[in-house]
């Protein structure tokens, strides 16, 4: 990630993947520049290069795969539809994002329904056998609150957590892509860390150990 | 912070925090992928899509537009249209109240002028529905014996005066 001469962040080429996540695979700006030109395989490759981390953002917020799909879908519509006007001096990764943050909650507030996913049903059946059974209820119990806490951070502060922690942008980056200001977007996170404490019960809030040694410090 | 137990144990707690949401986050799009559908369905809504010529663009908002002059014209009528022409025949509930605290009713049994007087009283009569004309009645007072119509004291007196 580079600088655009105070412009704004511009995305790399090459990004490491964290979490799992491909952020960006490729130089992006070719792809915009040829499917302008009106190059029919520039699309297909655009939809190949971008579609993981939109389609993991959808999903990240509405825990939905089918939700997630057809927002996927919207959203690459839209960017077809609005091909003139992409930027081919910067990734359109930032763009998409936004785009695709804005059909989630647009979706959610429609619907006003969370279903709950399959994935996270058989997860709960599947218990890790290297730990202690009592351990594995624990910890499993945090994860689920965590869940439910993200479900009811505001949309703003979801989209920081999201953008930070499970793409693993900086703060620079999240903030481009959410268009606001860097500490506008630590303010977001930071909050909305401070509201996902409070919701876990006080005994699940400090796991034995806790304590950092002065060595970690 | 080296010294201080309790922000090593705030810290701690951060971290196992920031540990778990990391967790919770991951198992929220762990195992899901776009299935491979996704691309023929998006190709069918782009690029195989033929673009809309630009006459059908233009009668799409020609005929947005003109929807939207019509309405305004429509609300521009409502506006400034008088409310009596609206709707004839009523009146503002506000108005009638501030007119009968204006003008005590009448007693009409137990006012003896009443019975001299010949003064037309129109009938109250109920439209029949609102915007309907009505027969403008101006006298029901029979003709004097001269076979002119009645004449007041001041007609009278303006009369004799000419």
């Amino acid at each position: 990630m580079t600088l655009n001469g105070g412009r704004g962040v511009r995305f790399g080429a090459k990004r490491r993947i964290e979490h799992g996540v491909p952020v960006v695979t490729q130089q992006p700006d070719p792809l915009v520049v040829r499917m302008r030109s009106g190059d029919p395989d520039a699309f297909e490759e655009f939809f190949t290069a971008y579609q993981r981390p939109v389609y993991t953002t959808a999903l990240a917020i509405t825990r939905d795969p089918f939700l997630a799909e057809e927002i996927l879908q919207d959203c690459f519509v839209k960017a077809y539809r609005n091909r003139h006007r992409l930027r081919t001096d910067r990734s359109p990764l930032p763009w998409l994002h936004r785009v695709t943050t804005n059909l989630c909650y647009s979706r959610i507030a429609r619907r006003k329904v969370t279903i709950e996913p399959i994935t996270a049903l058989i997860s709960n059946l599947v218990a890790d056998l290297t730990s202690r059974p009592d351990q594995v209820v624990e910890s499993r119990e945090i994860i689920e609150v965590l869940q439910r806490a993200i479900d009811a951070l505001p949309p703003k502060q979801q989209t920081a957590v999201i953008l930070y922690y499970l793409h693993g942008y900086s703060l620079a980056e999240a903030a481009e892509i959410a268009a606001c200001n860097v500490g506008t977007m630590k303010s977001r996170v930071h909050y909305a860390l401070k509201a996902l404490r409070t919701r876990l019960p006080e005994e699940q809030r400090a796991p034995a150990g806790a304590t950092v040694s002065i060595g970690e410090l | 912070m080296q010294s201080c137990a309790d922000c090593r144990r705030e810290i701690g707690i951060d971290r196992a925090l920031v540990k778990n949401l990391r967790r919770a986050l991951r198992e929220r799009v762990e195992g899901s992928a776009p299935s491979g559908a996704s691309w023929q369905l998006v190709r069918r809504r782009t690029v195989d899509r033929p673009e809309r010529p630009w006459t059908a663009r233009v009668v799409q908002w020609g005929g947005m537009a003109s929807a939207a002059a019509v309405a305004a014209v429509m609300l521009f009528a409502v506006v400034t249209t008088p409310e009596s022409n609206l709707f004839p025949g009523t009146q503002s509930p506000f108005v009638a109240s501030a007119a009968r605290r204006a003008v005590p009713p009448l007693d009409e049994g137990n006012n003896p002028l009443m019975e001299q007087s010949t003064a037309y009283v129109a009938p109250d009569t109920d439209l029949p529905l609102p915007g309907w004309r009505t027969r403008t009645q101006i006298s029901d007072a029979p003709f004097s014996r001269d076979g002119e119509p009645q004449t007041t004291i001041r007609m009278r007196g303006a009369r004799v005066a000419s």
